[in-house]
């Protein structure tokens, strides 16, 4: 992260300083205020989500999806405490209906667990579904296509589930690539 | 699409009256939810803003219209139309550039246009990745992050290599 980090810094910066380097502190400080903004807005639906999230948990709902999901969770992450899986469970479900509010929570949650059983697999496994977008309903594309007036704006459903249902299963592939290709190197 | 809007409420309904049949108080419980939420800010706050400054650089450097225009031979050759190639380049640093995007490709050629219908199923298939790692792995201390963002990249611009193919015919 820090080398890319460097890099995109560096570049970005040098090409600034060539044509307007005023701007090089200006976009610094609007990226910094987006954040403020974004961080409120993110501050409020946590808010929500959680307070409902902690209902469902206290009342064992959560546990009910985990144990739903417990098969393919095992096997993406090979078998993680049920306190992880409940986590990991809340996160995919959220992802695939689009609840990002309930997501990030729970991702944030699942990758401190993860982390902490010392589970790097896991943590690459769960930062590659949640990458690669596994959202049933592209909800926010449906609506700005409405608003730019299209015949039928849902028909875009098909292709974009085929495309992100690609990107998971080719990332989740590369993964076990990864994972055989570093065994052999032993 | 209409009923798509009735999950969230009837959920919470059903939610609160589980809740209340399993003797849980809902007043509290939901507090205690609530406190959770400013020390999950506090932790994602630093790396969150430190992307979107990197964000903000990268988008306003131009540095993505050199990539595009030194890349765009590449990208047509596998099929992605120029005008969506810098979409492919905002998307993984930042949610709102990318759909600000999104809008001008719609106003411009109209939101039923290929173009557009690609630029759609390229929008909806991947995630902001560096936003993810950025908040995901807040708290974890041993950031390894190299390896998912490649993969998560690499699989994202196969998907929309499919994408501008598959809309061509769907």
């Amino acid at each position: 992260m820090n080398v890319i980090f460097i890099v995109i810094f560096l570049a970005s910066v040098i090409l600034i300083t060539f044509f307007d380097p005023e701007l090089a502190l200006k976009s610094m400080t609007d990226g910094a205020m987006k954040a403020v903004t974004l961080s409120l807005t993110l501050t409020a639906v946590y808010a929500v989500w959680s307070g409902v999230n902690e209902v469902a948990e206290k009342s064992g709902i959560t546990e009910k999806i985990a144990k739903l999901l417990s098969k393919p969770i095992d096997k993406l992450f090979s078998n993680p405490d049920m306190k992880t899986k409940k986590q990991l469970s809340l996160n995919i479900s959220a992802n695939l209906f689009g609840l990002g509010g309930i997501a990030t929570p729970a991702g944030i949650n699942a990758a401190e667990l993860l982390s902490e059983k010392g589970n790097n697999d896991g943590m690459d496994t769960l930062f590659v579904l949640s990458a690669t977008s596994i959202q049933i309903l592209p909800t926010t594309v449906i609506a700005l296509r409405q608003q730019y007036g299209s015949v039928s704006p849902s028909d875009i459903f098909l292709p974009t589930l085929l495309s992100t249902l690609v990107s998971t299963l080719v990332g989740l592939t590369l993964l076990k690539l990864s994972k055989k290709f570093r065994r052999k190197q032993r | 699409m209409k009923y798509f809007a009735l999950v969230i409420p009837v959920a919470l309904i059903l939610l609160m009256i589980y809740a209340v049949i399993k003797k849980v108080k809902p007043y509290d419980a939901f507090a205690e939810g609530v406190a959770k939420t400013i020390p999950l800010l506090v932790s994602i706050f630093p790396y969150l803003t430190t992307m979107l400054i990197l964000a903000e650089l990268f988008e306003k450097s131009g540095l993505t219209d050199i990539l595009t225009n030194f890349l765009s031979p590449v990208t047509e050759f596998l099929g992605i139309p120029k005008e969506i190639t810098p979409l492919i380049f905002i998307k993984p640093f930042s949610g709102s550039g990318s759909l600000a995007l999104l809008s001008n490709i719609f106003k411009e050629y109209g939101a039923d246009s290929y173009i557009s219908r690609c630029a759609s199923a390229v929008f909806g298939s991947s995630e902001t990745i560096f936003y993810i790692s950025a908040v995901y792995f807040a708290k974890v201390k041993n950031k390894r992050l190299i390896k998912p963002i490649i993969i998560s990249l690499i699989s994202t611009f196969i998907s929309i290599i499919f994408a501008c193919f598959i809309c061509k015919f769907i």
